[in-house]
């Protein structure tokens, strides 16, 4: 979003006006949002985080942009929001300590969509057959383990 | 279903008061996330695709209505919905204020208003549960349900390492909110609410006041709700809030049972002077209104106020809000209109279902 005011900058600052019991709201960028003066400012504090953080990796600086909705990651600093969803995959090396931060994890661990997860259910199962295969194999139980390394092997003929 | 039913009513499945646990929990929401797979998030939509992403989520929202037993969803587009209209569909938690703020925001609405979906607000939808009391294994189970619908017909933005794909970083992963409104006047009257937030923080979850603004909560109603979303499964986000709101729960009870023991005369006194004040007023804010609304609540759940059912305190809620009393008289009000115009309704819902109550008539 740009600000209402210049229609230049990116908005990064919500105002919100009360008179005479109305309300009036307008996004911003900072600079309209300091000449408009005696406003109450309301800054998205994600917005700050990302304003101070150190932990963004230096060399990756240069300001690329996501092919798809052509966001830079220099807006996103501004913006606090991803363009699209292939940002995520733009930007991963970059928002990962971001979500590192605010999450304390980089990692999704719960529900899968049917159709856009169908990949990652299969590798899933995968994983949590080869952690019985080991337990198999640990109680010597050969049959077993027979039958789960081709169970694996198909699913893993499933993804290719 | 017209818009008129749903914001004409004051009272919505949420506010019957008839969920586990309501004399303390007023109502569970649990909220996902989602995007539609390769298209900009709504800040970024121009009109056209915009356009296109609301078609695709009502048409979605037809097939949900009619392959399964969540009954009938009515689409709404925001900018056919009037601005007084609106105002109520936020008090009535259905909207958030910011919707319609984007190009091309609609509503899906359930006929019992447990679900509702906003399109192209922060993400292209917004799937919401909301239910009456303690109930977040129903409000998941249904928001789950309702997910695998759209789904059936969308292709969501989902990743392997960051879940489901949304435009704030913060709600990335599970993409679920899940919380409870709570009631506590027992423990704010004994200023023991204070030493909430802390405790709550602890455990990664949010509390905050739900009406008035910054420190002071008026009506006493706070809300917990998780701030996690990535790296925790849905259940043990369920779980966490569920732990915190049982534990909120107990010290409440505990907090009226104090009252009742040791300042039995006072809360009655505090209680009839508010249920007097909403029967018996000519003019009332909505700041009042709500404060007295947190004493009459308290004053049912401690059997001291009979005749009064928590169904009717409850509508209460959304019936004195500035925006459900400006549609009611369909025009611009001044405050002081609006303050009479409050009172009368107030009465009116009191007095809605009377029965044996000494001083009304």
């Amino acid at each position: 979003m740009v600000c209402q005011e210049c229609g230049q900058r990116p908005a990064t600052v919500h105002v919100v006006r009360v008179v005479n019991n109305r309300k009036s709201e307008a996004y911003l960028c900072e600079e309209c949002a300091r000449s408009k003066g005696n406003m109450e400012i309301v800054f998205n504090p994600l917005v700050s985080l990302l304003q101070g953080f150190t932990a963004f990796p230096q060399a990756e600086m240069e300001d690329e942009k996501c092919k798809l909705c052509g966001m830079s990651f220099s807006d996103f600093k501004q913006l606090g929001r991803m363009g699209c969803d292939g940002c995520y995959n733009t930007f991963r090396p970059k928002i990962d300590p971001v979500l590192k931060r605010v999450h304390g994890s980089v990692k999704h661990v719960g529900k899968v969509p049917a159709k856009a997860g169908a990949e990652l259910k299969i590798s899933r199962e995968i994983e949590r057959l080869r952690n019985l295969l080991q337990a198999a194999v640990k109680n010597e139980d050969y049959e077993r383990a027979a039958s789960l390394r081709d169970q694996i092997r198909e699913l893993e003929g499933n993804i290719e | 279903m017209k818009i008129d039913e749903v914001v004409g009513r004051p009272g919505s499945t949420w506010m019957n008061g008839s969920g586990p646990d309501s004399d303390v929990v007023l109502s569970t929401r649990i909220r996902l996330a989602r995007n539609l797979q390769g298209i900009p998030f709504p800040h970024l939509l121009d009109t056209k695709t915009a356009a296109e992403v609301l078609d695709k989520v009502f048409s979605a929202a037809r097939y949900a209505s009619e392959n399964s037993r969540i009954g009938n969803l009515s689409c709404f587009k925001m900018d056919q919905v009037k601005p007084l209209d609106r105002a109520v569909l936020v008090e009535k938690h259905l909207i958030s204020p910011q919707h319609g703020k984007a190009p091309h925001g609609g509503v899906i609405l359930s006929e019992d208003e447990t679900i509702s979906i906003m399109v192209n607000e922060e993400d292209h939808l917004r799937i919401q549960g909301l239910f009456s009391g303690m109930q977040l294994e129903p409000a998941w189970k249904t928001v789950d349900a309702v997910d695998d619908l759209f789904e059936h017909n969308l292709t969501y933005a989902f990743s392997a390492e960051e879940g489901y794909l949304t435009s704030c970083p913060t709600n990335v992963g599970t993409g679920m909110r899940a919380s409870v409104m709570v009631h506590l006047p027992a423990l704010s009257a004994i200023n023991q609410v204070g030493q909430l937030a802390p405790v709550v923080a602890k455990f990664g979850l949010l509390v905050r006041g739900l009406y008035g603004e910054g420190t002071e909560a008026l009506g006493d109603v706070y809300q917990i709700s998780n701030q996690v979303t990535l790296g925790i499964s849905e259940q043990d986000i369920i779980s966490k809030v569920l732990d915190v709101a049982k534990q909120v729960m107990l010290h409440e009870r505990k907090a009226r049972e104090y009252l009742m023991q040791e300042q039995k005369v006072q809360t009655e006194d505090r209680v009839g002077r508010s249920l007097g004040v909403l029967l018996h007023s000519s003019l009332l804010s909505s700041d009042e209104a709500i404060s007295h609304w947190s004493n009459i609540k308290l004053g049912i759940e401690m059997g001291m106020i009979k005749g009064v059912s928590r169904k009717q305190a409850n509508q209460l809620l959304v019936a004195t809000r500035v925006g459900y009393i400006s549609r009611l008289s369909g025009r611009e009000l001044t405050p002081a209109q609006r303050d009479h115009l409050r009172a009368e309704t107030v009465k009116k819902i009191l007095k809605s279902e009377q029965h044996g109550m000494g001083d009304v008539r």
